[in-house]
């Protein structure tokens, strides 16, 4: 099988300031992989090279084994941010169709593809509303709606839940699992949080502290859905925990 | 304490006043004012020597007597005209030089002297340089109207465009949006309140400037109307049209901008927090 996403030698820097320093990885298709890390380790960055808004200094980024930014047949790249970054001045349907239109969906398809989008995360009844109308959740559910409506190659989701209250993240994150049943994508899904990470994913990536390189790689090999009280993951969560605040140095 | 703070700031009751709630107020407030001037005005007059301040019944006597003058109505449409096409040419300039500048470093560079010079130029300097370019013609009006213009509206933009959200720019690339689209679709509809402003101001200017522009080159308009009464010494007649200009200027900020405006920003005005 052909990975969905493979990363060579990955490395960048601004300036004097190392960010990147030398990736590898695969992500196969359909897999959901968490990359975790200490915040400022260059998480973000990493993600921008792979949604094609930073060109890196060194390396290579293959979608379906075409090389990224090659020009002809640029992937689909769904992107979820922080914030829900919605356009608030049209309504939550043109968010999608604009959307739609630049990733030269079909105009036949789109309107289809809106009314699946929504009723999947349950904005039907408010497609003709203003983002701003909505609260915190519903407005991260659209931003989620948007990267899922475009059928993207693989989706970049950059600590989608961070900024919502901890009820209402889990009840996203389960709701996220069952949209990616329904709809199959390949994630890569960047969060601090290492309980959220083993919830979510299928592998994690651990990155080191700036320049960021790969230090340990672990499957979770919990069986999905996977319960958020469950001493299985507690007992996971536990170890990794120590581990991963060794490697970053917080223990002294 | 918490429990009482949070919806004293933010509750559903607070920012949220009754519908309607703002134009009860404005109303009174606003025709408190005016009553205050008006007799102000009247005060003064009764004070003044001779006839220099004509009371505003005697103004007002003269602006009614002028409306039945047909001949009034081609020199307020003669101002309006100018006044309107000088605006607008130079508010799609404006916007078009704004978003450059704030697009491009080089443009940014090579124009913002040029604004900073622009806005600090007098309109009478203007209205001379269209009187040596054009002589008569109208178009030496546009010409001073919009050069006056533009200068302000080019600051607004490019402010507008400076003040944008860098999320929604990147959002915008992650998703492939082509340059159009952007365009549309963001840098448009967030430019709005900016070219509000700029128009509040900008169709104040662009009147005086007419009417300066008038008085230097032609034969018709308000501004010429002004020079003729003034030089006749009939302040009835000069304070007449200053009022018939006013208040056409704020018939358009009331029925024209105002509305516009209240339309175009819906999506943040239904926002209660």
């Amino acid at each position: 099988m052909t990975a969905s996403l493979k990363v060579a030698g990955l490395r960048h820097a601004f300036g004097e300031l190392a960010v990147l320093d030398g990736l590898d990885f695969e992500v196969m298709p359909g897999e959901f992989v968490c990359l975790i890390g200490p915040s400022g380790c260059g998480k973000t960055t990493l993600l921008h090279v792979l949604g094609g808004l930073v060109r890196p200094n060194a390396g290579q980024v293959a979608v379906a084994g075409r090389a990224l930014g090659g020009g002809d047949g640029d992937p689909r790249v769904g992107y979820v941010f922080q914030e829900p970054r919605l356009l608030n001045w049209r309504s939550v349907r043109e968010n999608l169709r604009i959307a739609l239109e630049a990733s030269r969906v079909p105009l036949a398809e789109r309107e289809p593809a809106i009314q699946a989008a929504l009723a999947r995360v349950g904005l039907l009844d408010f497609q003709h509303a203003w983002p701003l109308t909505l609260s915190g959740g519903m407005r991260q559910r659209l931003s989620i709606a948007r990267a899922l409506a475009i059928r993207p190659d693989y989706l970049l989701m950059d600590e989608p839940f961070s900024a919502l209250d901890e009820m209402t993240a889990r009840v996203m994150r389960r709701e996220l699992l069952q949209l990616l049943q329904a709809t199959p994508t390949t994630v890569l899904f960047i969060t601090h949080s290492i309980s959220e990470a083993i919830f979510l994913a299928d592998r994690i990536l651990f990155l080191t502290r700036r320049p960021a390189r790969i230090f340990k790689e672990l499957t979770v090999r919990l069986p999905k859905p996977r319960d958020y009280g469950s001493p299985e993951l507690y007992t996971l969560e536990g170890e990794i925990v120590r581990e991963a605040l060794a490697a970053w140095g917080y223990y002294d | 304490m918490k429990g009482q703070a949070a919806p004293a700031l933010l509750g559903p009751g607070a920012g949220a006043a009754p519908p309607g709630a703002g134009a009860l107020r404005r109303v009174p407030m606003a025709a408190a004012s005016a009553a205050a001037l008006l007799a102000a005005w009247f005060l003064a007059s009764a004070l003044a020597p001779r006839d220099y301040l004509p009371s505003p019944a005697v103004v007002a006597g003269v602006l009614a007597e002028n409306l039945r003058d047909s001949e009034s109505y081609h020199h307020i449409l003669a101002s309006l005209r100018r006044t309107f096409g000088g605006f607008l040419l130079a508010l799609l300039g404006g916007t078009a030089l704004g978003i450059l500048m704030g697009a491009s470093r080089r443009a940014e560079y090579l124009c913002d002297g040029w604004v900073t010079m622009g806005l600090g130029i007098p309109s009478l300097c203007w209205a001379f340089v269209a009187l040596m370019l054009f002589g008569l013609r109208e178009s030496g009006v546009y010409f001073a109207v919009f050069c006056i213009v533009l200068p302000f509206v080019t600051v607004n933009v490019f402010q507008g465009v400076r003040a944008l959200d860098a999320g929604l720019v990147q959002m915008a690339r992650a998703f492939r949006l082509a340059p159009r689209a952007v365009l549309r679709h963001i840098v448009m509809p967030h430019l709005v309140p900016f070219l509000f402003g700029a128009t509040r101001y900008g169709l104040g200017l662009a009147w005086k400037a007419t009417a300066v522009a008038e008085l230097v080159s032609q034969q018709d308009g308000v501004g010429y109307i002004f020079s003729k009464w003034f030089g006749l010494f009939q302040m009835p007649q000069v304070l007449a049209w200053t009022a018939t200009f006013v208040l056409l200027m704020l018939a358009t900020e009331v029925g024209v901008v105002r509305p516009l405006e209240a339309g175009l920003t819906r999506w943040r005005r239904e926002v209660r927090l």
